[in-house]
């Protein structure tokens, strides 16, 4: 039980999604059906998919499984649930049903893969749904998450390309798990940080959700693999619009800027940085390398990244402050389309 | 002088095996191999956060990054520019090979290609390898276009010799994409590269 789990995986969270020009490369040229229920479909690199069940509710379906980035079993199992989860709550919808989705090396004790699914069924009963199954593949590397299925009212869908000028953004979790579960397998990540880290990929984005309900917002995305640079081009080109983030404003986990200025920086963030090169232009005047591997630092479980029109900005973001169990600001705003999807200023 | 094997490991396995290496050793230089990019950013800000220089040299998957105290004399000749050519093999004599045009000398076509063939293959059977080979203007063509001397070429990069092909000029043969060997790069790199080697041999 004490055995490091991280030592069966090479990469760990998000930071093993396949990057986003591989996987661009692959989809060019296949084409799916296209089905005029799919209201959300793979066009706009959306949370969830959503389908018009009937008049009154649409139904979303996501999946979000990785390899450990954490050694206690327990512990993975509830971030790689919460990520997951986290899909549904990003388009505005509740999470009805999951599957667990389990890779696991069949000779290592299964007392470990137990307490994965232990950690998962605690986070899957607080978002309010439950298994209804799950498929488990014999693999030398271990992998966990879910199939989460969820249903949505039409008018309270959110979709992440709905951003307007004069929008701001608002980000609810702080940035860095990517750098902090590189310390982690290290072993050089300091125990608050780490404690810091996993408080925030193990908090469910339900709350966020939840309060955005009272306001009028535009656009919603949970910040995973692409990072909160790369989700912000996603949002911003989506829309047709420019986002401008104020890299000052970030909320930050602990520790991130001394490790990664050591250079404990994942692959993911440069992959993610080369992807989008072209899509956004960085108007920082100070630490601009620093800022730039914060910024495409892969994320897993982050947090929503939500463009709330101006006038319940301030609202919206001071309730969220004193109900919310993680950091949480003001990022950024939304501008006429430039002729980039982002500017870091 | 201290050399870290971090082939075929992971982030962030390298920064932290060259990171006590050199708290073990402090004041020494290290040589860390590394065999992806990632690793050689990665080392590089290390190198800046303690305070030292780092040149890395070789490309994917054989890049070597020396890292040098302030005031070494290694540090004298790394620390010069920011990414400076340093391979572990040729300390002295060091030298780069610039071609602007795609044969050797001037006169007939035939020869000249037989000539540009014939030195890069000469060059692999040398031991006082350059430390890097600049291509330009037609000069793009021969690591792009002509497969012999691609091989050869492959044959300089595995050994840590630096591949440079100058980005606007694939561009304007159209020849981005068929890059076999080497990195993209740019004038100001390619001006640094020359002022900085005591040598430099133009074909």
């Amino acid at each position: 039980m004490n055995d490091k789990l991280t030592r069966l995986a090479p990469n760990g969270g998000c930071a093993a999604k396949i990057g986003p020009g591989t996987l661009a490369r692959v989809l060019r040229d296949l084409h799916f059906t296209k089905n005029d229920r799919l209201i959300v479909g793979t066009e706009t690199s959306d949370d969830a998919g959503a389908y018009l069940l009937n008049d009154d509710t649409v139904l979303l379906q996501t999946v979000d499984f990785f390899p450990p980035m954490v050694d206690d079993p327990y512990t993975f199992g509830q971030i790689a649930a919460v990520n997951a989860l986290s899909d549904v709550y990003a388009m505005g919808g509740k999470p009805l049903t999951v599957l667990n989705i389990v890779c696991f090396p069949q000779n290592e004790p299964g007392d470990m893969l137990r307490e994965i699914l232990r950690g998962g069924a605690s986070k899957i009963e607080e978002a309010g749904a439950v298994v209804a199954g799950g498929h488990s593949i014999d693999d030398p590397v271990p992998k966990y998450g879910l199939a989460v299925t969820g249903i949505v009212t039409p008018d309270r869908l959110r979709v992440n390309s709905a951003a307007k000028p004069g929008d701001r953004l608002i980000l609810t979790k702080p940035v860095g798990t990517g750098i902090l579960t590189s310390a982690i397998r290290g072993g050089i990540c300091p125990p608050e940080a780490e404690q810091a880290a996993i408080k925030s990929m193990t908090t469910l984005n339900a709350k966020a959700a939840q309060i955005l309900e009272d306001y009028e917002v535009h656009a919603v995305t949970d910040v995973t693999g692409f990072s909160l640079g790369g989700h912000s081009i996603e949002l911003a080109s989506g829309s047709g619009v420019t986002a401008v983030i104020d890299t000052k404003s970030v909320p930050l986990l602990p520790d991130i800027i001394p490790l990664a200025q050591m250079g404990i920086v994942p692959g993911g963030a440069y992959r993610n940085r080369d992807f989008f090169a072209s899509r956004y232009y960085d108007d920082t005047t100070e630490d601009s390398v620093l800022m730039m591997d914060l910024m495409f630092d892969p994320q897993t479980s982050g947090g929503l990244l939500i463009s709330v029109a101006d006038h319940d900005a301030d609202a919206m973001i001071s309730r969220m402050k004193r109900e919310l169990a993680t950091d949480c600001a003001i990022v950024g705003r939304i501008e006429e389309a430039g002729d980039v999807s982002l500017i870091f200023i | 002088m201290n050399t870290v094997n971090a082939l075929g490991l992971a982030c962030p396995t390298p920064v932290i095996m060259a990171k006590k290496e050199i708290e073990e050793h402090p004041g020494e230089a290290v040589t860390v191999l590394v065999d992806n990019e990632v690793a050689r950013h990665n080392l590089e800000k290390l190198a800046a956060s303690l305070g030292m220089s780092a040149a890395a040299s070789g490309q994917e998957p054989n890049i070597a990054v020396l890292i040098v105290p302030p005031d070494s004399d290694e540090a004298v000749r790394a620390g010069q520019t920011e990414c400076e050519l340093m391979p572990a093999s040729a300390m002295s004599d060091d030298y780069v090979v610039f071609f602007g045009k795609d044969i050797v000398g001037e006169g007939d076509r035939e020869l000249g290609t037989n000539l540009v063939r014939m030195f890069f293959y000469s060059l692999t059977e040398t031991d006082k390898l350059p430390t890097a080979i600049m291509f330009m203007n037609a000069g793009v063509k021969l690591p792009t276009l002509d497969d012999q001397v691609v091989e050869h070429l492959k044959v300089l990069a595995s050994r840590g010799v630096r591949i440079l092909s100058c980005g606007a000029c694939l561009d304007f043969y159209k020849l981005k994409d068929q890059l076999k060997v080497g990195e993209v790069s740019n004038m100001y790199e390619i001006a640094q590269t020359i002022i900085n080697s005591p040598k430099e041999v133009t074909l």
